[in-house]
């Protein structure tokens, strides 16, 4: 889990740093930009949700940041995320919402492997394999924990990945 | 490539005052040829990468003459045909000494983040090249003291002598120890290896370049139940890699080869990550090959003590050749039927890259 929230503060921070400047850039009305302030808020609450493993709220938390910015990829995706560990009949609903981040942005590298995971989960492996070798080009680190996942065709317990498991004892 | 600007080069160096002459102009980008999926290496910011140089270092690693005798080169120890190993438990120095530790594969070396099997600190190739160049204990190539007549004979050699001058143009004397290091390494970041069956199935997207068994084994080599993937995991199934714009330390393992004391010692001339940090709880601890090719590259483990892949396996089995204090805690064994081992078995062959070991860009120049 700490390795996934990890990835969401990093996420986050570009997310800032995107905002900051699209804002800047676009000189854009009050309005919209307390919606994207409001939604960033949001998506914060959400990530510290997700890391205390309270899926069900952080679920809630990415839905209402989506309802203030629709665009906003990182949220789709961490929806997804939430969404997927519902369960199984939360599936194809998380991979509408992995597909939506990536359509936002396509060079979104933990989209990739967060749908590249659920993919392995639906047991469909060559659609995993394709999504491997796009984040292969984008982190190859991500890409070497989703290989993780695809070639035992199970999700690791505990915190995920090869690089996790690489410390020294 | 990158189009080539007629005059671009003429007009810079009017614009500057030169003589058109002096503009060299500069080498065109390096084409990687990557793998699928593989990050472009790390380079030095001093050692670029050239073709030109990347040749240099081919021959030079073919040249006997980089020994005390003429009768050793780089690829004395490291052929291509094994995965660039010599099929020996340990080295063998051109003396006829015998080096402490088995000869390391060179696949994939650019991305190790040290090299050799226990010292964290060499990190570069350019480094690495001349350790077996000048090591004195024990002998590997033998060419300490000998260092200047092997380099007047290289720049009396009208074929090296151009091949140097290419390789290091408008450098007035190439012909030192660190350039001979510099195209080496150069050469050595090359040895690409990512054309295995295990490739093919992943990148491909071809199901069946694995057979049903290499399936099997590769899910069990990837489960937390056996872990080998824990150690020689990523896309080169060794430790952390380093690329480009990725740093990585290395990590070392004791996998309880050697209790020879009961409190983890190991032979004196092998104290592994010890013999530099002086830590006792360091002694045995080795660097995790990449297990690309490993079929090729038997006997295995840091000394050559096992023969065969089916008895590391089984070494593993039973979570360690002895109850060191020391081993790693991951080694806490398992069972494999022998229908298991045998998938296991079948998915390590399936590592094995065929190109890498007939590429004619690694094999000796012609003479």
């Amino acid at each position: 889990m700490s390795k996934e929230v990890k990835k969401a503060a990093v996420l986050m921070t570009l997310l800032c740093l995107t905002l900051a400047g699209s804002l800047y850039a676009r000189g854009s009305s009050k309005k919209s930009e307390d919606g994207a302030g409001e939604a960033a808020k949001l998506y914060n609450q959400g990530v510290d949700l997700m890391a205390k493993g309270d899926f069900a709220a952080a679920r809630e938390r990415f839905t209402q940041a989506l309802a203030k910015k629709e665009d906003f990829a990182e949220a789709h995706n961490n929806l997804g995320y939430t969404l997927r560990k519902q369960g199984q009949g939360s599936y194809d609903e998380a991979l509408k919402h992995y597909d939506r981040a990536l359509e936002l942005n396509p060079k979104l590298a933990a989209a990739y492997h967060y749908r590249g995971v659920l993919h392995v989960l639906r047991g469909d492996e060559e659609k995993a394999k394709a999504d491997h070798a796009r984040l292969a080009e984008l982190d190859r680190k991500m890409a070497d924990e989703l290989l993780q996942v695809i070639a035992a065709g199970e999700e690791p317990q505990g915190s995920s990945g090869v690089a996790a498991k690489w410390k020294n004892e | 490539m990158r189009p080539v600007i007629p005059g671009a080069g003429l007009a810079l160096s009017l614009a500057l005052g030169l003589s058109p002459v002096a503009a060299a102009p500069p080498p065109p980008p390096f084409e990687w040829r990557l793998p699928p999926g593989f990050p472009v290496p790390g380079v030095p910011a001093g050692n670029p990468m050239t073709a030109a140089k990347v040749e240099l270092g081919r021959h030079l690693f073919y040249d006997r003459r980089l020994s005390l005798d003429g009768s050793y080169s780089c690829a004395s120890c490291h052929r291509q045909a094994l995965a660039f190993t010599d099929g020996r438990p340990r080295a063998l120095g051109a003396t006829g000494q015998l080096h402490p530790r088995s000869a390391m594969s060179l696949a994939n070396v650019a991305y190790e983040p040290a090299l050799g099997w226990d010292d964290p600190g060499l990190r570069r190739l350019e480094e690495q090249a001349r350790v077996p160049m000048l090591n004195r204990h024990p002998v590997e190539m033998g060419l300490k003291g000998k260092e200047r007549t092997v380099l007047v004979r290289l720049r009396a050699d009208p074929r090296s002598a151009r091949l140097f001058a290419a390789a290091f143009p408008g450098v007035r004397n190439p012909f030192s120890l660190s350039r001979v290091a510099q195209a080496l390494a150069s050469f050595e970041r090359t040895l690409l290896s990512g054309d295995s069956a295990f490739d093919r199935w992943l990148y491909d997207r071809d199901a069946d370049a694995l057979s049903d068994s290499q399936q099997r084994g590769m899910r069990l080599f990837f489960s937390a139940r056996l872990g080998c993937s824990g150690c020689h995991g990523g896309f080169n199934l060794s430790g952390p890699t380093v690329h480009a714009g990725s740093p990585a330390a290395p990590l070392f393992h004791n996998t309880g080869l050697y209790d020879l004391d009961g409190r983890g010692a190991y032979p004196a001339a092998n104290p592994g990550l010890r013999r530099f940090t002086r830590r006792a709880a360091d002694m045995g601890r080795f660097r995790a090959p990449t297990l690309r090719n490993i079929a090729l590259t038997a006997p295995y483990m840091h000394d050559g003590s096992v023969a065969t892949l089916s008895e590391v396996i089984d070494l593993y089995a039973r979570g360690g050749r002895t109850a060191s204090p020391l081993k790693s805690p991951r080694l806490t064994g398992f069972r494999l039927p022998p229908e298991q081992k045998r998938d296991l078995l079948a998915f390590l062959d399936g590592l094995t890259d065929e190109t890498l070991v007939t590429d004619p860009r690694f094999a000796a120049p012609a003479r």
